[in-house]
């Protein structure tokens, strides 16, 4: 059998030719998560399958019309430049692809972990080359992660990468590259700002008093015109960037920023009820239920028994599944995610949702990129799930 | 030209070349496959030094893992917390039939503790320990657990340079931010070689800006029971100045 396999692979090889095509498979025990953490297949950006055998494409299926698309790389390279090579050899990322750190261990823990879908931090990813190599190169906030998939703080222990794409014109794509650039060349002037509750548009900053502003903000010091620097929290780092897609920095103009939400001021509030037309930062899980057409009464036993549920309390536990950092905010939020069941509880009621929304600064998480595609907003479309096990 | 090359690869791989093969390892996330044993592995490792020596191979049928009542707590399953830094205590129970009782208790005078007693063979009809996050009743180490457990005895037997010299050697702190991970290394066979823990230490001067971020330096230990630092290191540095993005192409 290996020896069939190996000529197999020889034969394909002396063709040039590579076998592509995504194969069901069992879901990967790293991946067996709860349904509600998996994309709704409605929301799964088409794609021609991998174009290097170094990376294969398995699909899964979760209760539901729900599931993963795997990207397998060798776990060999987890963490290394050669993870980045791989994955621009398969051709299955684009410039502009928001990389959402996912984290599995996340699943039945915490409420507020739960709603976050496991995501703890955002990106951008390019494809770049230096001399002749080619690689997928991210830009992100903290700056210092921005490498090709191996900077070890980070990318070390990060054992699954979700891929999302916005709808980007090549144009897009290029204006992002020269944003791109201009950041990589002043990166002294970008800070990480720990705070994701503040975003910063609420903290006080000169010029700087919607959301919209802070995307001015970013071409501006980018671009050498503000002698200030760009603090920001890794999601709203991400929402800047894109929202600067149809900005020119050779010509910039205030008018050409649009944010990647279409939403009235570009961030998500909390809660819209029954994702009608929209969605808000607590409906990852609702949208992905309501995506993956899972009946109504399934869905809100879920939301109430599952999701906006503490399921492991013990704090030895926990810590080997989150940072004391996330244990922290999830606790903080524990009564805003008792309401949050209480309001699916009672059928979702309008008022019930506006209430909540009152508390609720707007703002953007890492997991609102998840979100939206989730609920087939913004065309934003799942890409697929990188994960290192082969 | 590449694909020529991986031909060769393929035919040398068929025919077998000498030289070529090599111990293959592999990387086992514990968290993932024996939770609980990563939790007893994290509870047991700062204090590896004062394991008692008969812990051995033989007297390790069978043991069990529990989140151990802690006195004044009214639940089954114990949580103290202090601040920011997480305290409980873990009991390990080997099967030792008819060799008496013997208990002890690692770092006793703290508030974390960890105590192991020899029990009877009652304890082979605890169940196994599964991949289950929420298990918390006493349930049975996997076999990874317990090359770990054996490891840290070893450290003890040894007599070896205890974990906190170590740590203060090289000027380092514990950590107590990150996620806390234990990633085990084995060869072909299972066998245990060293075992890495994420999130036990960083250095005095490395900034953990985001959430989710672990240091570089990892606590390895052998399973000699030696302990050692590893500072993970990026494979390769981006000049961007040097770089095209593919629309500069």
């Amino acid at each position: 059998m290996r020896l069939l396999l190996l000529i197999q692979f020889a034969f394909f090889s002396i063709l040039g030719f590579t076998p592509a095509v995504a194969q069901p498979a069992p879901v990967p025990s790293l991946l067996n998560v709860s349904s509600f953490m998996m994309p709704p297949r409605s929301s799964w950006a088409t794609i021609d399958g991998s174009a290097d055998a170094s990376v294969t494409v398995t699909e899964h299926s979760g209760e539901g019309d729900v599931g993963f698309r795997v990207f397998h790389l060798r776990a060999a390279v987890k963490s290394t430049k050669q993870a980045a090579q791989d994955l621009a050899r398969s051709k299955l990322l684009q410039p502009g692809d928001i990389l959402l750190s996912f984290r599995p261990s996340w699943d039945k823990t915490l409420a507020y972990a739960h709603m976050q879908l496991g995501v703890s931090h955002s990106a951008v990813a390019f494809v770049v080359s230096e001399a002749n190599d080619r690689f997928i190169m991210t830009l992100e906030s903290p700056i210092s992660y921005s490498s090709p998939l191996n900077y070890p703080e980070h990318y070390s222990d990060l054992d699954a990468i979700h891929v999302i794409r916005p709808t980007l014109t090549d144009s897009q794509k290029r204006n992002l590259e020269q944003w791109g650039r201009l950041i990589l060349t002043k990166r002294g002037r970008f800070e990480f700002f720990g705070d994701y509750g503040v975003p910063m548009y609420k903290r006080g900053i000169a010029g700087v008093a919607t959301p919209r502003d802070e995307i001015r903000y970013l071409a501006e010091i980018a671009l050498g015109r503000k002698n200030a620097s760009f603090k920001s929290y890794c999601s709203e780092f991400v929402w800047n960037l894109l929202g600067l897609r149809d900005c020119n920095p050779t010509a910039f103009d205030a008018s050409c920023i649009k944010p990647i939400f279409s939403t009235s001021d570009g961030m998500l509030t909390g809660i819209i009820p029954k994702v009608s037309g929209d969605a808000g930062l607590v409906q990852g899980p609702e949208a992905a239920l309501i995506g993956g057409k899972v009946a109504a009464d399934r869905s809100k036993a879920i939301l109430t028994g599952s999701v906006f549920v503490d399921v492991l309390t013990n704090e030895s536990q926990l810590a080997g599944r989150m940072s004391s950092g996330h244990i922290k905010v999830a606790k903080d939020n524990r009564a805003s995610m008792r309401a949050v069941s209480g309001y699916y509880a009672m059928g979702e009621p309008p008022p019930m949702a506006a209430q909540i929304n009152q508390g609720v600064t707007a703002n953007v998480s890492p997991t609102s990129f998840i979100i939206r595609s989730n609920a087939g907003l913004d065309g934003l479309r799942y890409v697929g799930t990188i994960i290192f096990d082969r | 030209m590449a694909q020529r090359l991986l031909f060769v690869v393929c035919i040398s791989a068929v025919v077998g070349v000498p030289g070529l093969s090599q111990a293959q390892t592999r990387e086992i996330l514990l968290n993932q496959v024996d939770p609980q044993g990563a939790m007893l592995a994290l509870a047991i490792v700062p204090r590896a030094n004062e394991l008692p020596s008969w812990i051995r191979p033989d007297n390790l049928n069978n043991v069990s893992v529990e989140a151990k009542q802690p006195s004044g707590a009214t639940s089954n399953v114990s949580r103290q917390s202090v601040g920011s830094s997480i305290k409980s205590q873990f009991a390990i129970k080997p099967d030792a039939p008819g060799s008496g009782q013997r208990n002890l208790k690692l770092g006793a005078a703290s508030r974390s503790s960890v105590e192991i007693s020899r029990t009877d063979d009652a304890l082979a009809a605890v169940p196994a320990c599964e991949a289950s996050p929420t298990q918390q009743a006493p349930c049975r180490i996997t076999d990874l657990g317990k090359a770990i457990i054996l490891a840290a005895t070893s450290h003890a037997r040894g007599k070896l340079t205890s974990l906190t010299s170590l740590i203060a050697a090289r000027g380092l702190v514990l950590d107590d931010r990150s996620t806390k991970r234990v990633v085990v290394t084995v060869d072909e066979n299972n066998a245990l070689q060293h075992v890495d823990f994420v999130g036990l230490v960083r250095s005095r001067t490395e900034k953990l800006d985001a959430p989710d971020a672990s240091s570089a330096f990892v606590v390895r230990l052998g399973r000699a029971g030696n302990f050692s630092i590893i500072e993970r290191r990026r494979d390769a540095a981006i000049d961007p100045s040097k770089i095209k993005f593919v629309g500069e192409e």
